[in-house]
């Protein structure tokens, strides 16, 4: 306590303020048999359920399971074909986002709202009714930092948006809410593009909120998350609301049961796998990588690597301890200024793109940044394929059989829409990685550079993915797999390698590892010490 | 000696404030309409169907103050029927431009073919008391007429709105990410049409006056590519009007230097000296624009593209 800032102790001192006055106004807000389709298709069936403050709420459910459309017809974007809102008790009619609004009901979306170019404080104060004509930005700003430290929010109000990471631009849009006096606060998928600390810090914030007085509704599909945050959870599977319990009294196990339904096998969760890879050759060799951030900054720092074939190698570390930088070295986006990279024994003398193209299979973090908006499924399927004899004619692409190979990895990977002509562009997160995922699966290159890829994905869709990098792998070929999730690493790799400041400061056989152990490393101490 | 270039000075300068005021006026109009996403580069129409109109409705009602309201009315129009086309059917930006280019060049010198070599009352010079005075500033910059003067307060005017009032942060909104402002409540359709035919209005005003004040008479084609100069100068003021008024400056300077070459009766072709100030905006854009990799731009990011709402 007495090391305890004078700031954290008003801040702290406002809090229990916020506290008091919520218990004088309990909030809740009461779906009744909300019903809506799509055309032919059930989006909600009949869905009813109580959200109060006090807590996290949270709606779980898979792609498509239709949460984001319930949370949709609460900010007014949909209107709902059947059933009825009240809150507080009182029904309320939600025609459009302005009236969802006016109730102080507010949206976070999956994709953020924000003007880049402009300041954290003019974005806040952008479109905002009481902004006054003339802007005062310092008292303004003093304005808004007081409301929030109140809520515990820690923002540089006069930074530009571009500067700021996932985590502050995700803080910037809940504080706009505020601003505005939101009182019910719907996030979709907060953390999807979050490391695990900043997952935890947007979501202490949010049960924070949650307990002075607002209603705090987060869509997800990641379940320890809920677990530990979480006071309420529902459950959704096709439309319908499956379950309703506190968060205590539920297992992860049940919830991924309710959540994927029938065909949920708790196998697939467990290890697959044993490493008997010891003894076989080489497909990925890094020696010495050494990558410029800046001219006096090391991304890399002599960078060793050695990946078997058959193996499922993982990445782990904090985010910025190179990870990008050794991405874009195997992808061929960046040449080491010292080092050498072989793969399957050969010696790589990358001098542009072509050659990776070839070996390499890379699945981007982001899967924007790996396909092409205005181009069809059919022409980002051929991206990275058109190397394919089989599919040329001389110069010419031949139409039908693109098209068939399009559609069947299409329909293995679940993209929707199913059709081939279908823009990059018009897909959600989701199905542009499922797309991603097909194209690069079937390349069947030596090497598979994948990060962080099923951030986006559902539950099922994950399993199967980290089964398939098994399955990859099993045939002679490897994985490099980089992600922020150390549960999906230790569940899918032969091997972890953790990366510190730019220089990989341990590798480990996975069955040596747990997620302690590799927390420890990660923060960058030695392995003598974690073992002891 | 030196008293005479000293003279020839003041004049080539006195000359570049009043040949630059068109340009400024349309280039501040079209920072307006840029910074608003929308890109209209049929300014040198729209200029040219102002120079007509303040010229035709001055000489019928010799009122030079209807003359360029007129003038800024036309202009006014003209800027909503490319904000019709560009933000109600999602038209090509550039292409409507140069549509909206050729078509008022045309017209304004079908127009225009009576009242060639007419004499109007043209706005005439009203020097500030005191101010007009003063020695070198007083004869380059206050001995002028109101259009001119009236520069001197938009510029500044026209930055503190941008940059400092709820208007100007709306605009940079609207034309760096559009969906991110309709999500915050903003009225992306309206602020587009008003940035649109609130810059062509001025832009109006630019063409009305070479014709009132400046020419002081209408003759075909008078704009000579001024307004193609403008979008070129919005690009060197990296969309500020500070700097729009020093690249105005810099084109006006080389305008009145060459005239009054001409005039001293120098011994080259007056076609090659003509020439001076647009080679020299070529130059000067070039190197202005020229960036250091990975430097920041300065271009509003949803410039020139359509807005098409999310559902």
């Amino acid at each position: 306590m007495p090391e305890m800032s004078s700031a954290a102790l008003i801040s702290r001192s406002s809090q229990s303020r916020v506290g008091n006055k919520a218990q004088l106004e309990e909030l809740t807000i009461c779906c009744d048999h909300i019903t809506k389709h799509f055309g032919p298709v059930i989006a909600n069936d009949s869905v009813s359920c109580t959200i109060e403050s006090g807590g996290i709420h949270a709606f779980l459910g898979e792609n498509g399971a239709g949460k984001s459309t319930l949370m949709k017809i609460l900010s007014g974007y949909y209107q709902p074909d059947a059933g009825s809102i009240h809150i507080n008790g009182e029904p309320v009619s939600l025609k459009s986002p302005a009236d969802a609004r006016r109730l102080g009901i507010g949206m976070v979306h999956q994709q953020f709202t924000l003007v880049p170019s402009l300041t954290v404080l003019e974005n806040i104060l952008l479109g905002q009714a009481d902004t006054p004509m003339i802007l005062r930005p310092k008292k303004q700003a003093a304005a808004i930092a007081e409301k929030a430290a109140q809520y515990g929010i820690n923002l540089d109000l006069h930074a530009p948006v571009s500067r700021l990471n996932m985590a502050e631009k995700q803080k910037v849009e809940i504080l706009k809410l505020l601003w505005r006096n939101a009182r019910i606060l719907i996030l979709d998928e907060p953390t999807s593009h979050l490391a695990p600390l900043e997952s935890a810090e947007i979501l202490s914030t949010m049960a924070r909120l949650s307990m002075s007085g607002k209603i705090v509704i987060l869509i997800t599909h990641h379940i320890e998350e809920l677990l530990k945050f979480a006071k309420m959870i529902s459950v959704l599977r096709q439309g319908k609301l499956v379950a309703n319990f506190s968060a205590e009294s539920v297992q992860a196990e049940e919830l991924a049961r309710l959540m994927i339904g029938e065909s949920f096998n708790a196998e697939i969760d467990g290890k697959i796998y044993s490493f008997e890879t010891e003894n076989n050759v080489a497909n990925l060799e890094l020696r010495g990588v050494n990558v410029k951030s800046s001219p006096t900054n090391k991304a890399l720092k002599d960078l060793n690597i050695e990946i078997k074939s058959g193996e499922v190698h993982g990445i782990a570390g904090v985010m910025g301890s190179g990870q990008d930088e050794l991405t874009a070295v195997l992808s061929g986006h960046l040449l080491p200024e010292k080092g050498e990279v072989f793969i399957k024994g050969q010696r790589s003398a990358w001098k542009d793109l072509s050659t990776p193209h070839k070996s390499v299979s890379h699945i981007p973090a982001d899967a924007k940044r790996g396909s092409l908006p205005n181009l069809t499924l059919l022409e980002n399927m051929l991206l990275r394929g058109i190397h394919k004899q089989e599919l040329l004619f001389g110069p010419f692409i031949k139409q039908k059989e693109a098209e068939r190979m399009t559609k069947e990895r299409i329909e293995t990977f679940d993209v929707r829409p199913k059709h081939t002509f279908a823009l990059g562009g018009s897909l959600s997160g989701g199905n542009l990685q499922r797309l991603i995922l097909a194209r690069e699966f079937a390349k069947s290159a030596p090497l598979m550079v994948a990060v962080n890829p099923t951030a986006s994905l559902d539950l099922a869709m994950s399993l199967r993915i980290r089964k398939d990098f098994r399955k990859y792998a099993a045939d002679g070929k490897s994985v490099l797999l980089i992600s922020p999730d150390l549960d999906e690493l230790l569940k899918t790799c032969d091997r972890i390698s953790v990366m510190f400041g730019g220089r990989v400061v341990g590798t480990e056989h996975v069955s040596n590892l747990n997620a302690e152990s590799l927390g420890l490393l990660m923060g960058g101490n030695d392995r003598a010490a974690v073992q002891s | 000696m030196n008293i005479e270039i000293g003279e020839f000075l003041i004049a080539v300068s006195a000359g570049m404030v009043r040949s630059a005021t068109p340009v400024l006026y349309a280039t501040l109009g079209e920072i307006i309409t840029e910074r608003s996403g929308i890109l209209n580069v049929g300014l040198e129409g729209i200029m040219l169907v102002g120079a007509f109109t303040g010229v035709a409705v001055t000489y019928n009602i010799h009122s030079i103050v209807l003359g360029l309201l007129a003038a800024m009315l036309v202009g006014l129009l003209m800027g909503l029927f490319h904000a019709l086309l560009c933000v109600h059917f999602n038209a090509n930006q550039v292409g409507t431009g140069i549509a909206m280019s050729i078509f008022g060049t045309g017209l304004s010198a079908y127009l225009g073919m009576d009242y060639v070599g007419k004499q109007i009352n043209a706005l005439g010079a009203c020097k500030i008391p005191v101010l007009s005075d003063l020695p070198v500033i007083g004869p380059i910059f206050f001995s002028h007429d109101v259009l001119v003067y009236l520069t001197y307060l938009l510029v500044p005017l026209m930055a503190f709105i941008i940059n400092r009032t709820r208007i100007g942060l709306t605009l940079r909104a609207v034309g760096e990410e559009p969906r991110a402002a309709a999500a915050a409540g903003v009225n992306v359709v309206q602020t587009r049409y008003l940035a649109t035919a609130i810059g062509a209005a001025l832009a109006g005003l630019g063409g009305a006056y070479l014709s009132l004040a400046y020419a002081q008479g209408w003759s075909e084609n008078i704009a000579a590519g001024r307004g193609w100069i403008a979008v070129g100068l919005v690009l060197f003021a990296s969309w500020s009007p500070f700097r729009a008024l020093i690249g105005a400056y810099l084109f006006g300077g080389a305008i009145s230097l060459q005239l009054r070459l001409q005039a001293a009766g120098l011994d080259v072709s007056p076609y090659l000296l003509g020439m001076l100030p647009y080679v020299l905006v070529i130059v000067v854009l070039s190197i202005s624009t020229w960036r250091r990799k990975n430097a920041p731009s300065s271009v509003p990011t949803a410039l020139g593209l359509p807005y098409i709402p999310q559902v």
